[in-house]
């Protein structure tokens, strides 16, 4: 890619800036606001005074989401301008992000995307980063109702699971509005803010739940996903000149990621949502995105007012925690399924949920107890679960060791085969199916709230008509449980309410996510860290715990307000060097010099050559005293072969010894400069006149030219 | 760069070429050869070192796909030579590879009774010190050798792998496919511009004709076959070609309604198919997509073979490994189906001389199995090519798409190597090479140096240049820019550890910059190559052709016609200042020097680029119909003259 004078000038920075005014976004510069002194690169030199007036380079950092756990960053680093995640509420809560006294967020009911997308000048967005598969709410509506051209990278799981949960989301939303438009024409429950159904409102569905309506459709999800270019942790990619990005593992999902941004020397790490929690099915936390930044910026902490920390107890190892919940929850499914009662299990049908379904059907078969038959409704269940048993190695180290045996890395494989796992797309399609009597182990998406309710009142029936000695016992279709390991507190809570059975609900949050605690604990890592910028909401948390031994600046992060860091770095970019140049130098014995040269700029790469652009092996680059010099034309004879003493007849001999067919012939004359060599070779001929300033060869073929010319190197070369 | 094939030099088998860049020894590929059984089998190894201590000269082992020709000899190398640095493969090659190992080592000790093979232990402990690497994943072997590897079709896993070091590149092929099939995709590579490209060559005269018309052939002599009652045996790998003979295999008999059986000899057809179930994100796109309604891997009509069935009487296909019928279930049944005119023996891959396999495709019809025991070929034998290697169209098409500097050839035998060799100079005007087992190949490499520089510099000449053209232009922009004059302070890096740097004077304390000599007068007779004290030591007054100029010149000839017609050109056009034309405009359009056109005394156009490189039109003597382009340049700026080789190739078709 050729570089334009409009991508370097004017900034992007300054038409954002000025966009924002218009939108009300609130620009701030924070660096500096805590009064700390800003660090410097040890690397960097003096500064002079010329230096120290001239732009700095910046990153800025506006969160576009009203929303904690979905994020939607537009970022600026220097000259490129990007998004990180394109998630957004896909249920309709009061969940913006807390505040302390600063900007409210309005509830995200209030904020369409389309409005809060509008602000953002998308031709100006040089590319998309996605994390995990949860953060792919809005792609759609970006990719084919935006201006935005540019790549969307993300790991090949987020790709395919982020389709599936886009597609269950877009389900659930047109499940909801069907199911509103049957209440609002029964004059039912429908209450909904909204009396129209139109994309980004959000109704109210059943029991009081609202579903939003998304901006996009079937043919968007697809065509979006065409749009996103796979990439593998670890994969250095370009997606604008002298920008590289890479993601190294987050242990948050299955193909989670927290990208790398590297920009002249620069990096800057997006830490998405992230587990340090190991003993999941997602490869594990990779550190080293924290310990290689110099800006580190986390879009995700679990707010300290939603997690329950008297019952986490702070101190607990994220592994212990969460191995222990899902234990817990494991328990409580199989003392049900021993009792021969049915299991309810609200959680979509990917991420933790795999997880609990494999303990249980491990420990059913390790217990010798029969088989529940798993009964999964969901519109992309089949996907989802089959994905798992073939991106084995996004998985942890555990479960890529199976691939090698080989054995599946999930159980749903072996239970399909079994019989005893059956998708059903909708509660529909359950009446149009035949699933084998017995116990009943169901999983639900959190969303669907009809199904959740269908079945508890269905069971609840069952139970009712139980005979006594079953009710005594507590077995059977007497008793069943409802599972949940939503770490949404909120959206469990109200699940919670809604569910008219809730004596029989077990709410164990699984919680991944990082908290305030962790993070601290992953910035002890944070071995270049100059700026730290953290979420709003837990910054009060984080800065009295920082002070004073941390080797970096604590910036905050809230919506829609800008927060640009400047850096004092010292940023390089890369550049190739023409050989002579520096060889010139070598060979004066000297570590520096003056020189110039003209820079040549192709395909995002800058070279540095001679200015007159001659001699790629002479002697190139002007060194000179300290003062400007043009670079001199290199002599013409630079191939430092001593021809001295070449005759025709030596010439040929040796090219003969070479390997080559080579004879002397006459041309018109006897002398040695009146004779010829010829050279023969496959495919062509070639013909070396020997002269006083040196050698014409003179070749038929481009066969015939390498092949002299490799023989004519040896040659000279040895001869010296 | 140095590099020592040890195994596939000028042949086939026993793959494993050495290369050193930057330093840093990487061992590619440690296979053995299927035509021996004593120790040729086996790369010499002792070429690296005969103390013992490999893993002091060798920093990384990359293992490019699972056939034994490219791993077999590994836990040899690791675990009875001694090597102990790690070894890179991928996923699905680091899954298969001990299978295929342990297989092979069974028949070699179990039922050959040979004595000091490596042992099951040994595979185990080879496997332990294998590092997974991931396709497009940069994996550093150490602060300065990285690693990234490529899909390369062929078989499940298969990689091409990318190394760097420092200022010189390699790309390795290993065995690949450019052709996409029923399971696999296509191999692809980024336009990395590697110093050297090291490229397989299995088929490097062969262009093979379209797979769906192989694909019907082989389907219609399968049927035809057990339509007369006979049976058909296919050797294959268990992995790889069988995969996808079973596919085609499948689709012919549901759509045929066949029910003549078929069968799978490998013990691990099950687990082999598994693999494949696994690691499904490594075949094709249609697979991938398909595969949540129905995995083409899940064979409906193919049945595990059992040793009863081989004198069953009636029609049966047989797939039976090895490929090469030179040991195994496959020589076992072929010997007892050979005789017998109305069966069919097809041979869908490459066989290694001097094994069955080849004899029997050589057309003998006495074939000699082992010491004691003659075979009459009568069997109607048929060698349909679906090996999945590149033919000549699909190297020429990959040495396209990577763009190296220098090509060298392996994995082919060498008589097709030569025509190849000049075939790849002529359409790429790059050097090409075919070294042969132990021949040193010894590759100048780096005509840049890797640099940093500094954002302030940039920026500066960037504005400074956009306002000298605003004010030349009136206001106008007139094209990006490709070109920006710059002066700076150029530091020095210290061997490797910390890169140069060019900095802003301002940036720098002026008074910090050392003085350098000025340019002697002499140094015009400095070379690139040539050390500083070789010029302190000419003596004054040397005469002048001391370092003399070496000018070459070449011509190309075109067919003036085709040409226009390609470019579209009127018929009263003047083709030869079209294609100069065109030839300037490539130039200029890339990262060459200034590009000057002027008319030679003749009258004839003259594209010049650099100091020496002309590019001209000439009217050749003996073929006076046909126009041409002379080319002429000094030695010392070849690789601008490749360049512009490059595009007039291009531009003249």
């Amino acid at each position: 890619m050729v570089l334009h004078g409009t991508q370097c000038h004017p900034s992007p920075t300054t038409a954002l800036c000025a966009r924002d005014a218009e939108n009300s976004f609130i620009v701030g510069r924070a660096s500096g606001s805590n009064g700390r002194p800003v660090k410097r690169a040890p690397s960097c030199p003096t500064p002079t005074p010329q230096q120290a007036t001239r732009t700095m380079p910046r990153i800025s950092v506006i969160p576009l989401s009203p929303s904690e756990r979905r994020h939607l960053l537009l970022c600026e680093l220097d000259d490129a301008m990007f998004v990180v995640d394109c998630g957004w509420p896909t249920d309709a809560r009061d969940d913006a992000h807390p505040t302390d006294g600063k900007v409210r967020a309005p509830p995200s009911t209030l904020v369409d995307p389309r409005q809060a997308l509008s602000s953002v000048n998308w031709a100006r967005v040089d590319f998309i980063l996605i994390s995990n598969y949860e953060q792919m709410t809005l792609l759609p509506y970006i990719t084919e109702y935006t201006e935005f051209t540019g790549p969307v990278l993300a790991t090949e799981p987020t790709k395919a699971y982020g389709r599936c949960v886009l597609e269950e989301a877009l389900w659930m939303a047109e499940a909801g509005n069907q199911q509103f438009a049957a209440d609002s024409s029964h004059g039912g429950a429908g209450t909904g803010s909204s009396s129209s159904s139109s994309a980004g409102d959000a109704v109210r569905g059943e029991d009081g739940w609202r579903v939003r309506a998304l901006p996009f459709t079937q043919q968007d999800i697809v065509a979006a996903m065409e749009r996103v270019t796979d990439v593998r942790h670890n994969e250095i990619i370009t997606p604008v000149p002298f920008v590289q990005v890479y993601t190294r593992s987050s242990g948050y999902c299955i193909g989670g990621a927290n990208w790398t941004v590297e920009c002249k020397g620069h990096r800057t790490a997006f830490i998405s949502m992230s587990a340090l929690a190991a003993g999941l099915h997602p490869q594990e936390w990779d550190g080293s995105v924290v310990a290689e930044a110099h800006v580190v910026v986390f879009c995700d902490a679990v707010d300290p007012a939603d997690s329950d920390e008297s019952d986490t107890g702070g101190s607990m190892a994220p592994n212990i925690l969460v191995s222990q919940r899902i234990n817990q929850l494991c328990s409580t499914a199989m003392a049900t399924l021993k009792q021969r009662s049915r299991v309810l299990l609200v959680g979509e049908p990917y991420g933790v949920t795999q997880d609990i379904l494999q303990l249980v059907a491990e420990n059913a078969i390790s217990l010798g107890l029969p088989l529940p038959q798993f009964v999964v409704v969901s519109p992309v269940a089949e996907r989802t679960l089959q994905y798992g048993n073939i991106m084995g190695e996004w998985l942890c180290a555990a479960k890529q060791a199976l691939l090698y045996l080989p054995e599946y890395p999930f159980a749903d494989k072996d239970l399909r085969q079994k019989g005893h796992l059956h998708f059903v797309r909708s509660l529909s399609e359950l009446a149009t199916r035949s699933i084998p009597q017995g116990t009943w182990f169901v999983v639900v998406s959190p969303q669907d709230i009809a199904t959740i309710n269908h079945f508890v009142r269905q069971w609840q029936r069952d139970a009712g008509h139980c005979s006594g000695a079953e009710k005594a016992a507590g077995s059977g279709a007497a008793r069943f449980a409802v599972l949940i390991h939503d770490d949404d507190v909120a959206r469990a809570q109200a699940l919670v309410n809604g569910t008219a059975a809730s004596s029989e609900v077990t709410y164990v949050p699984v919680s991944r996510r990082l908290t305030h605690q962790a993070i601290r604990q992953v910035l002890a890592g944070a071995a270049h860290a100059q700026h730290v910028l953290v979420p709003s909401h837990i910054h009060a948390r984080l800065a009295p715990a920082l002070t004073g031994d941390a080797e970096y600046a604590l910036l905050e992060h809230s919506y829609l307000q800008a927060t640009v860091v400047d850096l004092d770095t010292d940023r390089h970019l890369p550049l190739n060097v023409q050989r002579g140049m520096a060889q010139r130098l070598k060979r004066a014995g000297k570590q520096r010099a003056v020189v110039s040269g003209m820079l040549s700029l192709a395909a995002g790469k800058i070279r540095l050559v001679c200015a007159d652009g001659s001699g790629e092996d002479g002697p190139a680059g002007g060194v000179s005293r300290g003062a400007v010099a043009q670079c001199p034309v290199p002599a013409a004879p630079a191939t430092g072969l001593s021809l001295r003493g070449w005759t025709p007849a030596r010439l040929a001999s040796e090219l003969c010894d070479a390997g080559l067919s080579a004879t002397v012939v006459g041309d018109g004359g006897t002398s040695a400069q009146q004779q010829l060599v010829r050279v023969s070779v496959p495919g062509g001929a070639a013909t070396i006149r020997v002269r006083s300033g040196g050698w014409a060869v003179d070749c038929t073929s481009a066969s015939a030219q390498w092949a002299v010319t490799d023989a004519l190197r040896r040659l000279t070369g040895s001869s010296e | 760069m140095k590099i020592v094939p040890l195994g596939a030099g000028q042949d086939v088998g026993r793959s494993c070429v050495l290369v050193t860049l930057g330093g840093k020894t990487i061992m590619f590929d440690c296979g053995m050869h299927m035509g021996y059984n004593d120790e040729r089998r086996f790369p010499d190894f002792n070429y690296i070192t005969t103390t013992g201590d490999f893993t002091s000269r060798i920093d990384a082992v990359v293992i490019t796909h699972f056939h034994l020709d490219h791993c077999g000899a590994l836990p040899h190398f690791s675990e009875q030579r001694g090597y102990h640095g790690p070894i890179y493969m991928t996923p699905p090659t680091k899954a298969i590879c001990p299978i295929l190992l342990e297989d092979y080592r069974k028949i070699t000790v179990e039922r050959k009774g040979e004595t000091g093979f490596f042992t099951s232990q040994h595979i185990k402990d080879c496997m332990k010190k294998v590092v997974p690497l991931h396709l497009h994943e940069t994996v550093w072997v150490d602060d300065e050798l990285e690693l990234r590897a490529y899909y390369a079709g062929h078989v499940l896993g298969a990689a091409m792998v990318y190394a760097r070091c420092g200022n010189e590149s390699v790309v390795y092929t290993g065995d690949y496919n450019m052709t996409p099939d029923r399971h696999l995709g296509a191999a692809w590579i980024d336009k990395v511009r590697p110093d050297v490209l090291i490229t397989e060559t299995t088929y490097g005269t062969t262009i093979r004709d379209s797979k769906r018309a192989r694909e019907r052939d082989f389907l219609e002599k399968v049927h035809a076959c057990v339509a007369r009652g006979g049976k058909v045996l296919i050797p294959c790998f268990a992995l790889g070609r069988a995969q996808e003979l079973c596919i085609l295999i499948e689709i012919y008999w549901e759509r045929m309604g066949l029910t003549v059986p078929v069968y799978f000899s490998a013990g691990l057809t099950e687990k082999a198919n598994r693999f494949y179930k696994l690691f499904i994100n490594w075949t094709n796109q249609k697979v991938k997509e398909s595969f949540v309604d129905r995995n083409p891997f899940d064979f409906k009509y193919i049945k595990p073979w059992s040793r009863d069935y081989v004198d069953l009487p009636g029609p049966m296909v047989l797939f039976a490994t090895p490929g090469m019928l030179h040991i195994g279930t496959s020589l076992e049944v072929f010997k007892k189906w050979a005789p017998d005119e109305r069966n069919m023996l097809i041979m869908p891959g490459y066989c290694v001389a001097g094994t069955v396999g080849a004899k029997v495709l050589s057309g003998m019809k006495v074939v000699d199995t082992d010491q004691y025991t003659q075979v009459h070929v009568n069997i109607d034998v048929q060698n349909l090519s679906f090996s999945a290697h590149a033919d000549a169209k699909g190297i020429m098409e990959l040495i396209r798409q990577a763009s190296p500097r220098n090509v060298v050839l392996v994995h082919g035998e060498k008589s097709r190597m030569t025509s190849f060799k000049s075939k790849v100079m002529g359409e790429f005007g790059c050097p090409c090479y075919d070294p042969a087992n132990g021949e040193l190949l010894e590759i100048e490499t780096g005509q840049d140096v890797r640099a940093l520089m500094s954002d302030q510099l940039f920026q500066g000449a960037w504005v400074k240049e956009q306002q000298r053209r605003q004010e030349l232009a009136g206001g106008q922009a007139d094209g990006p820019i490709t070109q920006l004059p710059v002066r700076g302070v150029l530091l020095l890096g210290d061997d490797g550890k910390r890169l140069p740097r060019l900095l802003d004077p301002s940036e720098f304390d002026l008074d910090e910059v050392p003085e350098v000599p000025a340019v002697p007068a002499d140094e015009k007779a400095d070379a690139g190559q040539q050390a500083p004290e070789t010029v302190a030591t000419e003596p004054p007054g040397a005469p002048e052709d001391a370092a003399g100029t070496v000018v070459f010149s070449t011509r190309k000839i075109f067919d003036e016609q085709a040409v226009a017609q390609r470019m579209g050109l009127d018929k009263d056009a003047d083709t030869v200042r079209a294609v100069l034309d065109a030839v300037r405009g490539l130039l200029e359009s890339g990262s060459t020097p200034k590009v000057r056109e002027s008319e030679d005394a003749s009258g004839a156009w003259v594209v010049a680029v650099g100091n020496t490189v002309s590019i001209s039109a000439t009217s050749v003597a003996d073929s006076d119909s046909l126009p041409s382009l002379s080319i002429s340049w000094a030695w010392e700026e070849e690789e601008l003259a490749t360049r512009a080789l490059a595009i007039v190739n291009r531009v003249l078709g």
